[in-house]
This record gives C-alpha cells, structure tokens and sequence, in this order.
C-alpha cells in the first residue's frame, strides 16, 4: 500500500490518514458550533469532541483490521507507508494512536464540570485537545522528520494555549509562558539537530537517515558534526519528555495549568513525546547508539535521582505528581537503555509501552481524583486538602489508594507490570546496577505516594463540605479505576496489544539492517 | 568558643539526608534480610520454604516500617 510519488493523494494515504482528517474536521466543527451555542450548551461541545474520538478510534480500527486481513492471507504486512513515504502507520502507531485517543477522552470527561467552575466553558479548550492528538499522531506516525516536527509544533502550540487557557488566573498565565518560552527554545535546538542530520544524509526521510548514517559512522566514527547532531536532536526530546537535567518547565506548567490540562499533559503529550523520542532513537539515529546508550544511562540515573529526591519535599499534589512524572521517566528511560542493549530482546521497549499505557490510566485517575476536589472557593491541590477525604468521599479516597498504589508499583495494580517488565530487561541485559538503583527509588516513590494516602486515610478532615462529582468525571473515575485494577490483575491482553505493536516486520527488517 | 553558626543547619540537612537515604533501603535490606534468615533457619531445620517465608516476612516488614515513617512525618509536618 505504498504511496506511489506521481499521484498526488491516493486512497491508501486516505485511509492512513483517516483518524487525523476526523479528530480535525471534528475541532473546526467545534469551533463553528461554539459560536452558535448558548452559554448553558456549552457541554454540548464535550460530547461533540467525544464524537470525534470515536470516529477517530473507528478509523484506526479499520487500519488495524487491514493488518489483521493481511495475516490471515499469510502475507507479512508490509509497513503502510503514505504521504510518499513520509507517513508509516504501522503497528507501534496504531498502538500509540489508541493510548492518545484514550487520554484525550478521559480528559475531556474531567473538563466539563472544572471549566465550568472557573468560568471559561468555552468550545476552543475541546478543539484543541482534539488539535493536539492530530499532532500527537503525526509525531508517532511521522516517518519523514518534517513531518515529525510539524506534528511536534502542532501539539506544543495546542498545549501551550490550554496551559495558559484560565486567563485570568496568574500561576496558569506563568506557567503558559515559562512552558511556551522552554518550549519553543528546545524546539529550536532538536530543528537543528534535525537539520545537521539532513546535511549528513541529504535526505529527511528517517529510514534514508538511518542508512546513510550506518555509511557515515563506519566510515567515520568520531565525526564532530554527527556527535553534535545527536546531542541536540537527543537534548531536545529530553526536553520534550521532562528528563532531568532539562525537566525544569514540568512543574511550573503542571501546577499553573487547568488540573484536567496537567493529567492531558502528563499523559497523552508524554506518550507522543516517547513516540517520536523511540521512533528516533531507534528507527533513525540507531546507528549511533554507542554515543547515544551511555548519555542516557546518566540522564536516566539524574532523572530517578532529581524527580524522586524533588518529590520528597513537595507539599502540593499537583507538583508532587509532576517531580514523579519525572521520575517515572527516568524509569522507561532504563528500557530504553535495556532494548538499545540488545537487538535480539524487545523486553525493554515493550516495557516502556506497557508502561505507558498503565500510567495513562493511574496518573489521570490521580488527576481526577485532585479536579473532584475543586470547588468554587477551593483550588483543592495542596496535600492539607486531601486530608480526611477518606470521611468526606471514601469511593474517590478508595479509589486514589489504588491509583497510588499503582504508581508505586505495587502489585496486584496495573503500574507493577510496568515496572516488572522494565526491571526484568534490564536484568536480561546485565544492568544489575541499574536494576538495584531502580530499586531503590521505587521505594522513594512509595514512600511520599504513601505521604498522600496517609493524609487522606489518617488526617482528619480540614474541609468537611461533601466532594460533588459531575456525571463526567464520575464516569472518568470509573474508566481509570477499571483500568488500573482490570490491567493489574489480567494484564493478559495489553501486554498481547504491546507484543503485537512491536512485532511489525518492518522494525524487524530495520534491526536487521544493523545487526 | 563561639559555635560557628551555620552548623545546626548543617547537621539538620545531614539529618535530613540520612532520614530520606533511609527510605530507599527499608524495604531492600528488610526483604534480603528475611531471605537470608530463612536461607539459615533452611539449612539448620532442613527445610526448603522457610526462605520464601522469610522473603514474606521481610516484605511485609519493610512495608509496617515504611508506613510507620510515613506516619511519622506527617505527623511532625502538623
């Protein structure tokens, strides 16, 4: 189904780019809608999102049965390349697609009421959640770099608005600009990283990259300009993913920025980060991985070491999550160390998908539990205001363990089989070090997530007006909750969905080229 | 002699520092802690499931002390 380079625009690149041309024709109609709606109709631009999303979700459906019709003829499904080659859906999109989609559903179920109480109910903030997932898209999607930066852009301008999107609130405003200005210098450098790579390949295809590139480090394997190369390309996906030491705009943004924002954020802007930071990394620059292994394995020991000390001290959740999202970085980039290690084992990828999918789910249920607790007069984000919940709401409090639990890694929830797997690979590769380190800090982390559940269990309550929950976010509650007990308990068919994203031919053939 | 005055703040950092170092190795050292005693008492007893008992043990161990320096330090942040 390859994208043939005299025609135009053919209906492979139609089907390819299906979820995208719904999530967009969705948005814009968002945005028509909006103007015509009455105040109190506001909601009715939620569920128009929603719509979206589904309609989107159909369309990577129908992407994924073309892949399952292929193997029941026993033919190896080719990669489905479009766009002349600058669009690849292959099986690791279509998984990513799935994880974007999901996030920005349970996000928007959390928005309606909390936008509501801070009175800016305005249909933009769907449009560009919904935005921001076509960018998502094309970064995961993207198999020629402008394309991948194109998509980055699209998804960071979306997400610096809605950062900023409570625009009469101070922290919100300082949080979009400190995000905007990091953000747009970090973009700068990886566009110029980008760009030296073009200069060596002459070619912004990632695949032509990563041969010329196998070419040019053999010939030469200490070439300054492919060093620099990497160094910036890699400094500013490391931005992109919050790694320590270029992590400093996460908890300002996370704090200032709507709560509903902050768990998007945290998420779904995460996971696309790690799309295109793996599609990188191991598609394009794979080549260079015994300059590229050892910096990361010092990012990844700064970044467990900087996220889990931070979050010792920090007495607002909505910080305390972000320094943990940091150091939950740190862990998935121990995976990506392990899977670099070896061509022959894809435990350590596999684990940062697993990963990731099981922190979409815990990490927004912490976020919906923390917008549950926003009230007209109460921003409701300090540790103080969850003292007592377990009087005041036991479902939520009940529910806010599991999710804690999960974080921590423990079983039977979900997050313990994101850290198993990323453990197990890095012990198959010999990292015992790394392994014990890794260790370590998993106990950190449960330590000051059991800061949270002990104020919430054992504190009485400070506030004792009851906790109001919109049918939304009830419903966003029940779509975490499930996940993070359902995947804990009978992992069985995600850890199916992450194997079946990773044995795509096509990445097989790439590892080939250079084992 | 007068005490230089910047050393109390030092001593609560270190304080501070052996307090969080802590935390990381409770549960590890319970839990090889447990798995070597039950490794022992295998080998004194001839038993062969005193180990993982002991690995249980040290667990569960590890977890009580763990909440019970959590507890502690809410209750001094109060």
């Amino acid at each position: 189904m390859s994208g043939s380079m005299q025609q135009f625009f053919t209906s492979a690149d139609y089907l390819l780019s299906l979820p995208m041309i719904m999530l967009s024709l969705f948005a814009l109609g968002i945005l028509l809608i909006d103007l015509m709606l009455p105040a109190e109709w506001k909601r009715a631009n939620a569920w128009t999102a929603l719509a979206g999303i589904v309609f989107s979700s159909a369309a990577v459906w129908k992407i994924q049965t073309a892949y399952r019709m292929a193997d029941s003829r026993g033919q190896a499904a080719a990669a489905f390349l479009g766009f002349g080659d600058s669009l690849i859906v292959d099986r690791f999109a279509v998984y990513f697609f799935y994880l974007f989609l999901a996030g920005a559903a349970v996000a928007i179920l959390m928005s309606v009421r909390y936008l509501e109480i801070e009175r800016v109910h305005h249909g933009e903030f769907y449009a560009l959640i919904l935005f921001s997932v076509v960018g998502m898209m094309c970064m995961a999607a993207g198999y020629d770099v402008v394309l991948i930066f194109i998509g980055l852009e699209l998804m960071a301008i979306s997400t610096y608005v809605l950062v900023g999107f409570l625009r009469r609130d101070q922290r919100s405003n300082e949080a979009a600009l400190k995000y905007l200005l990091l953000g747009a210098f970090s973009s700068g450098i990886f566009a110029y990283g980008l760009s030296l790579f073009y200069g060596l390949a002459g070619s912004t295809n990632v695949r032509t990259i990563a041969l010329k590139l196998e070419e040019h480090v053999r010939s030469n394997p200490h070439d300054p300009v492919a060093i620099l190369a990497l160094l910036t390309t890699a400094t500013g996906l490391l931005f992109k993913i919050a790694a320590v030491p270029f992590h400093q705009w996460a908890p300002d943004a996370y704090e200032g920025a709507p709560t509903s924002v902050t768990g998007f954020m945290s998420v779904a802007v995460k996971a696309a980060a790690w799309a295109m930071l793996l599609r990188i990394f191991l598609y394009m620059i794979y080549p260079m991985r015994p300059t590229y292994v050892p910096l990361l394995v010092f990012v990844a020991i700064a970044t467990m070491t900087g996220g889990n000390l931070a979050a010792l001290a920090q007495t607002n959740l909505k910080r305390l999550l972000a320094y943990s999202s940091i150091a939950h970085v740190g862990y998935m980039l121990l995976g990506l160390i392990a899977g670099t290690a070896s061509t022959a084992s894809t435990t350590g990828i596999k684990g940062i998908l697993v990963y990731l999918l099981v922190y979409t789910f815990m990490n927004l249920g912490a976020f919906a539990v923390i917008t549950s607790l926003r009230r007209r007069d109460v921003i409701g984000d300090e540790i103080d205001d969850i003292a007592g919940l377990m009087s005041r709401a036991p479902t939520e409090a009940i529910l806010m363990l599991f999710f804690l639990l999960s974080l921590a890694g423990i079983p039977p929830m979900a997050g313990f089989w994101g850290k198993y797997f990323i453990f197990l690979s890095l012990i198959e590769s010999g990292h015992y070090l790394l392994a014990a380190l890794a260790v370590l800090y998993a106990v950190v982390g449960l330590y000051y997530y059991m800061r949270i559940a002990s104020a919430m269990l054992m504190r009485p309550a400070t506030d004792t007006e009851p906790v109001s929950m919109s049918p939304g976010l009830r419903l966003a509650l029940l779509i975490t909750g499930a996940g993070t007990v359902f995947i804990g308990i009978f992992p069985d068919f995600f850890l199916r969905a992450a194997n079946w994203s990773l044995n795509a031919p096509q990445a097989n053939a790439i590892a080939a080229l250079f084992r | 002699m007068p005490k230089p005055q910047g050393q109390p703040k030092e001593r609560n950092f270190i304080v501070q520092v052996a307090r969080y170092s802590e935390i990381g190795f409770i549960i590890p050292a319970a839990v090889i802690l447990g798995l070597l005693l039950g490794k022992l008492l295998d080998w004194w007893l001839h038993t062969h499931w005193l180990m993982i008992a002991g690995v249980i043990f040290g667990a569960i161990v590890g977890f009580v002390q763990l909440i019970r320096m959590v507890t502690a330090a809410s209750q001094d942040e109060r």
